[in-house]
């Protein structure tokens, strides 16, 4: 019996040769800040690296033809998807000690943009295996578990400790978690108060129609003036609070520092909040409300007892939004000297030290969609489909 | 002329926007007066004018391939030679937007270089996706029963695709590319740390020399560029929007 050709599957593994085939795998530069030669995976990783990848495409490709019955394919596709990407981290660390000379002590290997589309497309085929209905709970699991696991195994074991970004790491290692913790901080911060006042206005916009339209169009310029754009909107009021104010001058309030962060942060998170309450309340079936009028319950029970909980879980999913948006955005901090993970982002950029940029940009994708996976996580399970299935388990 | 009254009144905006930011004695008078301690009032480099230009630029050519990319790939999927791809295209932008867009831009930088071209290139990368998801949503909300009553009336595909797919899905695609271009109006000003020039360039100027007055400069011609743009963008979709609504009342008035 043979089935239908995996088109993912197949575009998968061409463009995944061709990757290994003619982009560069790593850059090797002699010292921090000079500019680099492009190393091909050959001259990178060798012929038995190549081979290997170039295998792993090719074994790809055999699964996807289509005689292999769909479920086993689709498993098997997703191992050997997850064998490029690990394969291709691992790789990088074979490319620094082929790499090194004792004359250059100082020199630096990087991932090339050949090894970023290989773990990219590998990324993809993982994805597309997931999805597929023949893959069982367990085997979907493991696909989602398995590759950030093998890297964090490979950093916590000091493997990848050679790699550009990770000796960047160890230079800056005393700031690089101040930062971080200050980024993290500042984000916290900025979605709590952006909640209390979010969740505010959306009752508010629901409770009073009057009000739906000025609310919605002041949280939306909020949103719509860029972020840096409004950190400088605030420059001179802030400094002007900071100095003849003396409660904020106590406070540390100033054009620059944490107060600027945190005001721009938290209006820019306003939009997303006001308009999953306002759209969660709204939302709500009529029966339930009428039930609960039918109770007895005054306006404000109904609200807080009917509404709220049902309207939980979308409000839950603006609050993941901002926070998400929020954190990504923290970076303006390093702008008005108040730290965070952009200072060695734009530093990186002004400095032209393109492992402090990617040090920086690589640890901000992995807070934020670590945020967004937990937060993902606890939507489900405050979501009603999960609560009830849970009540009715329990005798 | 009906058809036009959502955008009469963001186009005007627009002009009173680029008639402000082109009096440069007016921003040194007013910011001179709000400021009358400081002795550096406006950017050296470029007249306020220049600014817009320079990040109108940069906007405008990205967001051009992100829309042109956005769309194609877009339609792509939602054809039958695609519909293996549709899945795994909605998983990676889905993945994509979880990006900062900062981050995004960071990352491209030290692969592609510095420079404007590169900035233009790493703008247009996230660009795409909001406006990839928005039309996958509206060609796939598009009815069946309509795309079936279509194909009864003799359109081949592509007829199909541009005379009531794409008019029907317009709304919601033109609401991805107004979040795509906000957010590429946003990510350029972090343009001006790769040299691309733009509002950047005066905010991050006068944050480091303590220069308010040249801060707000770039400050209010960001904001000022960034709100009258989402009017504009809201304004086309409130038109589009207009039009379903009508065809739509006008079917079931048919049946």
């Amino acid at each position: 019996m043979s089935g239908r050709p995996h088109v993912i599957g197949l575009t998968a593994a061409v463009l995944g040769t061709v990757s290994v085939m003619l982009l560069p795998f790593a850059t090797f530069r002699a010292s921090r800040i000079q500019t680099g030669s492009v190393l091909s995976t050959f001259e990178a990783v060798g012929p038995w690296g190549l081979a290997a990848l170039l295998g792993v495409w090719l074994a790809v490709a055999s699964v996807s033809t289509g005689r292999t019955p769909p479920a086993s394919a689709a498993v098997l596709r997703g191992a050997l998807a997850t064998v490029a990407l690990l394969g291709t981290v691992a790789l990088s660390a074979y490319a620094v000690e082929r790499a090194a000379e004792p004359a250059l002590p100082f020199a630096r290997v990087s991932l090339g943009i050949g090894a970023w589309s290989t773990i990219g497309i590998a990324y993809a085929v993982i994805l597309s295996s997931r999805r597929e209905t023949d893959v069982g709970r367990w085997a979907r699991l493991a696909l989602s578990a398995v590759p950030p696991l093998g890297v964090a195994v490979m950093l916590w074991t000091g493997m990848l400790d050679g790699l550009a970004i990770m000796l960047e790491y160890a230079n800056q290692a005393d700031r690089f978690w101040v930062e971080v913790i200050a980024q993290l901080t500042f984000a916290g911060i900025a979605v709590g108060v952006a909640l209390v006042l979010g969740v505010t206005l959306g009752v508010l916009a629901f409770r009073r129609p009057r009000l739906r339209g000025p609310v919605f169009a002041v949280a939306n310029v909020f949103q719509t003036i860029p972020g840096l754009a409004m950190v400088g909107l605030l420059f001179a009021p802030l400094s002007w609070l900071g100095s003849n104010v003396p409660v904020f001058e106590r406070m540390g309030v100033g054009g620059l520092g944490w107060a600027p962060v945190i005001v721009a942060l938290t209006l820019y998170a306003l939009l997303a909040i006001v308009r999953n309450t306002y759209a969660g309340l709204a939302s709500v079936p009529p029966e339930a409300v009428d039930a609960g009028i039918g109770m007895g319950m005054t306006e404000w029970q109904v609200l807080r007892r009917v509404r709220f909980p049902l309207a939980m879980p979308v409000i839950f999913g603006g609050a993941r939004t901002a926070a998400v948006q929020t954190l990504g955005n923290a970076t303006l901090g390093a702008f008005v000297a108040a730290g965070t993970l952009g200072l060695f982002v734009f530093g990186g950029l002004s400095q032209q030290a393109p492992d402090l940029i990617l040090l920086g940009s690589v640890t901000l994708v992995v807070l934020a969609l670590g945020l967004d996976g937990v937060l993902a996580a606890a939507q489900v399970l405050i979501s009603p489909r999960h609560r009830r299935g849970r009540e009715g388990a329990t005798p | 002329m009906r058809a036009f009254r959502h955008i009469t009144g963001p186009f005007l905006a627009l002009g009173v926007y680029l008639a402000l930011a082109s009096a440069t004695p007016l921003w040194r008078a007013a910011l001179g007066a709000l400021f009358p301690d400081e002795t550096r009032i406006l950017y050296p480099d470029v007249t306020p004018l220049g600014l817009v230009g320079q990040h109108l630029e940069l906007v405008a050519l990205s967001s051009a391939i992100s829309i042109v990319a956005g769309l194609a790939l877009g339609i792509f999927v939602t054809r039958p030679a695609g519909a293996d791809f549709r899945d795994t295209v909605t998983d990676l932008s889905n993945i994509g937007q979880t990006f900062p867009p900062v981050a995004v831009f960071t990352l491209a930088v030290p692969l592609l270089g510095f420079g404007v071209q590169p900035t233009v290139v790493a703008l247009a990368l996230y660009g795409v996706l909001p406006i990839l998801r928005n039309t996958i949503t509206g060609l796939a909300g598009v009815p069946a029963t309509v795309l079936e009553s279509a194909t009864g009336m003799g359109m081949r595909p592509a007829e199909r695709l541009t005379r009531v797919e794409l008019p029907l899905a317009a709304p919601v695609i033109v609401a991805g590319i107004r979040i795509s271009v906000i957010v590429n109006v946003a990510t350029a000003t972090i343009g001006a740390i790769a040299g691309a020039g733009g509002f950047g360039a005066p905010i991050i100027n006068g944050l480091v020399n303590l220069a308010p007055a040249v801060t707000l400069e770039g400050a209010l011609l960001a904001a000022g560029l960034a709100l009258v743009l989402d009017a504009l963008l809201g304004g086309i979709e409130r038109t589009f929007a207009r039009g379903r609504q009508s065809e739509d009342a006008s079917l079931t008035r048919s049946r």
